[in-house]
């Protein structure tokens, strides 16, 4: 059976049958909700945000352009929910505290063999990271941007993005040498 | 020799075909294996899978949808049940006071205009009694909400009418 473009979706869904919607969720909830959660470093806000997000995406189907796909639009959404809920004040605080040095000197982070997959050290790894710094990787490696799209949305110069993944990179790989996790990760 | 910083060990990594590193890379064993690392940290999370969303989230998110949806179609309908109630208010009064009028042709004009006073008497006693002026002005500005609303609606009626 042939899979329908997000495009057929889309119409269908506009057309009424709001049943295929849970299809669109399906395709872009994990990745969805991966830039929820590096963002927000909490699950179950990153659940509600989540939530909000593809409640804002069928609010507002019918003026989805086309221009982009479906995937650069709704993550733009999401993206923006979660900065929303980011500029509270209570993770105002703990924005300000995000820093290199912070990760590079936490100890936080422990790894004793057999414990958790690749997947799940990457991913703690980079939750570990300043903001900008987890931002600009999810976006390019887990959100399959590229470096001007990543610019548009963080409203960034291309420029700047590709020395923030450049030094993202360098810490993560610094950090799997400290840890002596060359063996296990890379 | 001087080795390649950081920054650019990753644009090798964007753009392998760097003509002004890829000589020093092919001479300098450091810079090789420092960019081995990156090029193997750089396959790593381009397999990198995603976190998992909750399982039935779909269902969770489409049942958000309904109850949104039922809610915007319940609000129309209690206003628009007011809006009945208080245009059948304003029916039966106009009726009254027609009948009341009209009936002058016929005769009766003093039997009705006598129940019609009496009647009306009866409720703007009773209303003095039981309702101080601020009570009285809430309800008058409870009315005047009414009947703005009862505009509203006509007008929405007209226009979904003209489309």
């Amino acid at each position: 059976m042939r899979t329908l473009t997000d495009l057929e979706i889309i119409e269908s869904v506009l057309r009424g049958n709001i049943n295929d919607f849970s299809t669109l969720i399906s395709r872009y909830k994990n990745r969805a909700f991966s830039l929820l959660l590096k963002m927000l470093r909490n699950r179950m806000e990153a659940e509600e945000a989540l939530q909000d997000s593809f409640m804002k995406a069928y609010n507002n189907l019918h003026s989805f352009r086309k221009e982009s796909s479906f995937g650069t639009w709704f993550y733009r959404i999401v993206y923006n929910t979660g900065l929303t809920r980011l500029n509270s004040r209570s993770h105002k605080a703990e924005r300000q505290l995000d820093s290199i040095e912070e990760f590079e000197n936490t100890d936080s982070f422990r790894y004793e063999e057999g414990n958790g997959s690749v997947n799940e050290i990457l991913h703690e790894l980079i939750e570990k990271l300043p903001f900008n710094y987890r931002m600009v990787i999810t976006l390019y490696y887990i959100n399959g941007y590229n470096c001007a799209e990543v610019a548009e949305l963080t409203k960034n110069s291309e420029s700047n993005v590709k020395v923030i993944l450049h030094r993202a990179r360098t810490a993560l790989k610094d950090k799997i040498s400290l840890l002596n996790l060359e063996k296990e990760l890379i | 020799m001087n080795h390649l910083n950081n920054e650019e060990l990753n644009r090798l990594i964007d753009d392998p075909v760097q003509s002004e590193y890829s000589l020093h890379i092919k001479e300098c064993p450091e810079c090789r294996w420092k960019l081995d690392e990156l090029k193997n940290l750089h396959a790593a999370m381009t397999r990198l899978e995603p976190d998992a969303a909750p399982e039935y989230f779909e269902h969770k998110v489409l049942e958000a949808i309904s109850r949104s949806i039922n809610q915007e179609f319940r609000m129309p309908l209690f206003i628009k049940s007011i809006i009945t109630l208080f245009s059948l208010l304003i029916f039966l009064s106009v009726g009254l006071l027609f009948i009341s009028s009209g009936s002058a042709a016929s005769g009766n004009a003093d039997n009705y205009r006598m129940i019609f006073d009496k009647y009306s008497g009866m409720i703007g006693i009773a209303m003095n009694h039981l309702l101080d002026s601020k009570f009285s002005s809430t309800i008058l500005l409870g009315f005047l909400a009414m009947f703005t609303m009862s505009l509203y609606f006509l007008f929405e009626k007209i226009r979904a009418l003209s489309k």
